[in-house]
């Protein structure tokens, strides 16, 4: 590796590799590839990018954006689309992680994707709307209407009830 | 309206069950990651291999066209050999029958570079004696070149 020194890759992905690739997964067939292909044209590099989060996000999603126009992955996702995979490892009390992927997965993708890097990525809004190509008030917006959304479904969900030790 | 930064406080109830949810990290190995950088790393440089075979397809070439120019000289070298002895009367031929036979009358000066080839290819005893060789003993002397001397610039000395 040419450029960039191995402990601080090896750092930036221990760091930021979860949340990456759970906003690759928000488009069908996104995922381990795109992150790691991310981290690997960031080796690449002969210096580190002034602001390194926003550009491995907006490596993954051009990576994800190429691979949706292909056939191939189109089929991948026709194929994921009812199932989504294990996004996260832990919710919180009162829902199970798989139920917590399934109602992300509901939402819009132009909303889960500013969700997704405003919250777990920890981008801001300014770099959001680069990343998405939109202005700040609309990446704003949609975060908001992405919010409110996921509040309804989970306001009706069932929640996850105290099992009692057998006894 | 600052949308960038929120602190914590300001979080509401849906952004704060949000944050308690971790993204998964099963299957993310940095050991992969460093190995794909690497393998990448080492396969970039491409340039070498394209320089080397259109060294080789030059050197390739060079090498036939040289094969072929070398074999086309000898060819042309046999075709010279063998085609000599014909052309030599055939030359002669061309010249005509006054210079092809030796005996022919030829208007030629004794001197003159055509008499001293004659005798150079049949008979050197047969070289002509210039003129001024012949009568040298009753020949004047050649008058002496003038002299300019260096106190005498305008005029020259006679010896």
């Amino acid at each position: 590796m040419p450029g960039i020194d191995a402990d601080v890759l090896g750092r930036l992905y221990r760091q930021h590799a979860p949340a990456l690739r759970l906003y690759a997964r928000q488009w069908p067939g996104g995922g381990d590839d795109f992150v790691q292909e991310a981290f690997v044209r960031l080796a690449g590099q002969k210096t580190l990018p002034d602001q390194v989060l926003p550009w491995l996000y907006r490596v993954v999603r051009n990576l994800a954006l190429a691979a949706g126009r292909s056939a191939n992955r189109r089929r991948r996702r026709e194929a994921r689309a009812s199932a989504p995979e294990a996004w996260f490892s832990v919710a919180d009390d009162r829902i199970d992680a798989d139920e917590a992927a399934r109602l992300l997965a509901g939402l819009a993708l132009e909303w889960r994707e500013v969700i997704v890097a405003r919250v777990w990525g920890g981008l801001t809004f300014e770099e959001i709307a680069r990343l998405v190509g939109c202005s700040l008030p609309t990446a704003h917006r949609r975060y908001q209407a992405g919010l409110a959304e996921l509040g309804e479904r989970l306001s009706g969900q069932w929640t996850r009830t105290l099992r009692l030790p057998a006894t | 309206m600052d949308t960038n930064t929120t602190p914590p406080g300001d979080l509401n109830d849906v952004e704060r069950r949000l944050t308690e949810w971790q993204p998964s990290a099963i299957g993310l190995e940095v050991d992969r990651l460093m190995f794909a950088a690497g393998r990448a790393s080492a396969r970039s440089g491409r340039i070498w291999p394209i320089v080397s075979a259109g060294l080789a397809l030059t050197v390739m070439a060079l090498g036939i066209g040289l094969a072929h120019e070398r074999s086309a000289r000898l060819e042309l070298a046999m075709q010279l050999r063998d085609a000599a002895p014909a052309v030599a009367p055939a030359r002669g031929s061309e010249l005509g029958p006054a210079e092809s036979t030796p005996t022919s009358p030829t208007p030629a000066q004794p001197a003159s570079y055509l008499a001293a080839r004659r005798a150079l290819t049949e008979d050197l005893d047969s070289w002509p004696v210039p003129a001024h060789s012949a009568g040298l003993g009753e020949r004047e002397p050649a008058p002496r070149p003038t002299v300019l001397t260096s106190h005498s610039p305008v005029t020259l000395i006679e010896p």
